[in-house]
């Protein structure tokens, strides 16, 4: 068996597959500097997105200690608050729903928040992590392949594996040579072929 | 006047009579599993005969109820608490016969009214044949029958029975009306799709049940249960893709698919479907995966009940979750209790499961099967570990994740795109072995078209990024006619290499797979139609209609196979190439998305049955040239039961193939005073594309479905 299967073009061509396969999955979840198929556009779209007419035009913010700070625009600002938007889900009850997309009144309200964090200097970690913290982990709508979360990127690879490597192993031990092989008499049609067996069984089941 | 008083007196007994029929019911499935059990064992035609009727007159009593509740939805009747829940007198006529499966109990009714029409269904194909197997599978249907009428009756902790009365005759003036977001036309007939795919995927797995049961493994029990599976398959594709419509319009995101539980709940059974309708024709034409088709049918059908158990048990949070209860749990036990019973069989007729035959090669059409089925079931059991993944984190780690939509569009790629190739690489690879030349004839091709479009989309690609790009820098009008210079090659290529842009990997397999697909499949029709028009010496296109004619299971596949290529498209569009842009606005002021202007122009608020509506008119400007005029709205529903009040009217523009999509939020009292409404603007390429492409592939499936005897398909696949 094992000299047969070595001396045949198919295992290469599975090892190849396999590892092309290994290789494309990888890269598929190493591609984690953005969440999902971004946009090509996207540099457009971050300069603009989420940007709030009335917060957009104001060039000073209070602070929590009670200063004024004089806040000034700009691209990173814009992109910060689009990180923050596209990766903490809203907890209006409309689940799965970021920021970017939810419609609702605290959305709007919370966007707000996030946009006076910011000019108060809080970085976009900071802000995330308190978000977090305040209503719970399960608002994060983004999952790095880091700590526990690597495992639910690595099992579908794992699952592929497992199942491609039983298949292998099945249809290595069920191929045979020609010898070896039942095959039906050509004189014989597939529909006899099945009434029969269908009679056998039932000739089977009556004794 | 008089029927007034025939309504009220038969509203008087409804409820009552509802019930009763339900437990009649319970007693008529029971003597119906003991009759066949006993006749089949005993050989005794009366008892058979006894059980089938029994079965009938189940299926007379769950329609009787059903009609009843409908009843009560129409005439109001609010002394009933389900119709108190999800109705209201306010609701139009549609919504009010669509709150049958607008809550837990009437969705369950409706769901067991749909298994006993598939099991008189059988009843009523064997009318002639007199056969034991289906006796068999009617079992089968019947227990599952069995444990949906015991929950249906009331009398299981955590659900209602749908005909259970207010205590000490109270009557409710009004219901709290139907959760807002399913009334919609899509909604009224999503759910209905889906329960009918799901149930008629019941009768294959009962004729799976009825072959281990009866020991007969050969491929009479795959025969008799084709056309309901491909007939479970076409309306599975209906019921996901009518779902992905419903939440594209009503959800205000601008999509139609995130991974959301529910909607991977739906999609698991269809992926398990199209697997055994594949791995079927191996056990028809070779004899060989007969464990693999039972296994696989069985499980198609325990992941309806465990979609069921995602749904409705409130382990996992979703948007579409609009019945929860401890339901769910008994749904669980019944999947581990059967999954016992079947494995327990399995070992039983172990022996005659093995495969008659062996594989000669692992290149060939039977491996192309196999590695297909490899890919579906490990893409189900990938998006099952997605889906509990917050279940397993909470367990390991304590808290509850939520898995992003990126989190499946990265793992399900490549497995996607590998499906996506073996769709044109199946059906023109012999069988038994490859041969050079068959590869030759066949694939080569295929292959370098495949790898031309590819290159083609990387240019394109490049272009419209480098396009994008500009615009982002100067205005749009300057853009253009920058890129449009004689030079435009040089700029591509210097976007291309010297700017650092990613090279739009998946896309370019995705059309290279696409167009080897198509090229393939269609030199398939081209090659036979040709041969059949010089045999019957007639023209290629009646060559073509003939070839079709004679062989609806294989070409009407072919034409499913080219659906799904023309749905990956649409999806590599729209999901991957949206613009999106987000802004808060007053009236007069615009943005622009893409080539397109938008002007915030008017406000205006209409009436409908049971709602006002509120929004705003927005001038759509390409170029200068007024386009259209849009108006995204929210609706403010009077009664919502257990929904939110207001749901969002999205304004879908389609231009080509692509759609203009705006939602928006909140409607702000000072809006016409300088007040903010923030408004969505999409910007979704080729998402008709999706539509389209689902289609074909419901074509397809009705043209494969239309072939009757399975003997020609042999024929056809030898």
């Amino acid at each position: 068996m094992k000299k047969r299967i070595a001396s045949s073009v198919e295992t290469p061509l599975i090892s190849m597959f396999i590892f092309a396969f290994l290789f494309l999955s990888a890269f598929a979840v190493a591609q984690d500097s953005q969440e999902g198929i971004k946009p090509l556009d996207s540099e457009k779209v971050d300069s603009q997105n989420g940007v709030d007419a009335e917060l957009r035009d104001s060039e000073t913010v209070e602070s929590e200690n009670g200063e004024v700070v004089e806040f000034q625009d700009s691209e990173d600002f814009e992109s910060q608050m689009y990180e923050l938007n596209t990766t903490l889900y809203c907890f209006c009850g409309c689940d799965r729903m970021t920021y970017e997309i939810c419609h609702c009144v605290t959305a709007e309200y919370i966007k707000k928040e996030f946009r006076n964090a910011l000019k108060e200097g809080q970085t976009v970690a900071e802000i995330r992590a308190t978000y977090l913290e305040e209503h719970g982990p399960q608002y994060s709508a983004v999952m790095h392949a880091e700590g526990i979360n690597l495992l639910a990127y690595i099992m579908p690879a794992v699952i592929l594996l497992i199942i491609g490597g039983v298949a292998v192993v099945v249809l290595q031990n069920s191929r045979g040579n020609k010898a070896q092989l039942t095959q039906p008499d050509n004189n014989i049609s597939e529909e006899m072929q099945r009434q029969l067996e269908a009679e056998l069984e039932r000739y089977k089941d009556q004794n | 006047m008089l029927i007034e008083v025939l309504v009220e007196r038969i509203q008087g007994v409804a409820a009552e009579l509802g019930q009763a029929a339900i437990w009649v019911s319970l007693f008529s499935t029971i003597w119906a599993i003991a009759a066949l059990g006993i006749g089949l064992q005993l050989k005794k035609i009366g008892l058979l005969k006894s059980g089938r009727n029994a079965v009938i007159a189940t299926f007379a009593l769950i329609s009787l109820a059903t009609a009843v509740l409908i009843f009560s939805f129409v005439t109001d009747d609010f002394s009933m608490r389900y119709v108190v829940e999800v109705s209201s007198a306010a609701q139009p006529l549609l919504y009010k016969i669509t709150a049958l499966w607008g809550g837990m109990s009437g969705s369950l009714l409706f769901w067991l009214w749909l298994i006993t029409v598939g099991s008189v269904l059988v009843v009523w194909q064997n009318r002639k044949a007199n056969d034991t197997l289906s006796d068999y599978a009617l079992i089968a249907v019947t227990i599952v029958q069995l444990f949906f009428i015991l929950v249906v009756t009331g009398a299981v902790h955590g659900v209602y029975s749908p005909f259970e009365r207010y205590a000490n005759g109270m009557v409710m003036s009004d219901g709290k009306g139907l959760n807002p977001l399913l009334q919609t036309p899509s909604m009224a007939f999503h759910p209905p799709t889906l329960y009918i795919g799901w149930i008629s995927l019941t009768v294959p797995f009962a004729f799976a049940m009825g072959a281990l049961f009866s020991g007969r493994i050969a491929s009479d029990w795959t025969l008799r249960s084709r056309r309901w599976m491909l007939f479970s398959w076409i309306v599975l594709t209906v019921g996901i893709t009518l779902g992905g419509h419903w939440a594209y319009q009503e959800l205000g995101w601008g999509g139609y698919w995130a991974w959301d539980p529910v909607e991977n709940a739906s999609f698991m059974p269809w992926l398990l479907g199209t697997a055994y309708l594949h791995s079927v024709m191996i056990q028809e034409k070779r004899n060989m995966l007969k464990l693999w088709n039972i296994l696989l049918i069985t499980l198609a059908f325990q992941f309806t009940l465990l979609g069921t158990f995602i749904t409705r048990s409130g382990v996992i949070s979703s948007v579409h979750s609009f019945a929860q209860s401890d339901i769910g749990w008994y749904f669980l036990g019944f999947i581990l209790t059967s999954t016992a019973g079947i494995i327990g069989l399995i070992v039983y007729r172990w022996q005659r499961l093995k495969s008659a035959n062996r594989l000669e090669s692992l290149l060939s059409r039977e491996s192309a099967f196999v590695l297909n089925n490899w890919l579906l079931v490990g893409l189900t059991l990938i998006i099952l570990w997605g889906t509990l993944w917050p279940i397993i984190s909470e367990a390991i780690s304590g808290e509850k994740a939520t898995v992003p939509e990126a989190f499946f569009n990265k793992v399900v790629i490549i497995p996607g795109l590998l499906l996506l190739f073996l769709t044109g690489a199946g059906p023109i690879i012999s069988w038994k072995k490859i041969t050079f030349n068959n590869f030759r004839r066949m694939f080569i091709l295929p292959i370098i078209y495949g790898l031309v479009a590819a290159g083609v989309t990387w240019f394109f690609l490049a272009y419209r990024t480098y396009t994008i790009n500009v615009a982002a820098e100067k205005d749009m009008a300057t853009a253009v006619s920058d890129v449009t210079t004689p030079n435009i090659f040089v700029q591509v290529w210097e976007s291309l290499i010297f700017k650092d842009h990613p090279i739009p990997i998946y896309s370019m397999l995705c059309v290279f797979a696409s167009v080897f697909v198509v090229v393939a499949i269609f030199n398939e029709f081209y090659r036979g139609a040709k041969l059949r028009g010089k045999r019957q010496q007639t023209s290629l296109f009646s060559g073509l209609l003939q070839l079709i004619q004679r062989n609806k299971r294989r070409y009407g596949g072919y034409i499913i196979h080219i659906g799904i290529v023309i749905v990956y498209i649409g999806i590599m569009g729209s999901k991957g190439y949206f613009l999106l842009e987000s802004k808060s606005l007053q009236l007069g002021d615009s943005m622009e998305v893409g080539a397109y202007q938008f002007t915030v122009e008017d406000t205006f608020q209409e009436q409908g049955e049971n709602y006002n509506q509120a929004g705003i008119i927005v001038d759509v400007e390409k170029d200068g040239k007024h386009v259209k005029k849009m108006k995204p709205a929210r609706n403010y529903y009077f009664k919502a039961g257990q929904g939110d009040q207001d749901t969002i009217e999205s304004a879908i523009h389609g231009i080509g193939m692509n759609d203009v999509y705006i939602a928006i939020g909140d409607l702000p009292q000072d809006l016409r005073n300088g007040g903010l409404v923030n408004v969505q603007i999409y910007h979704n390429p080729l998402i008709k594309v999706v539509w389209i492409g689902v289609f074909v592939m419901v074509l397809g499936g009705l043209v494969a479905i239309s072939q009757k005897h399975v003997h020609k398909s042999q024929e056809a696949m030898a």
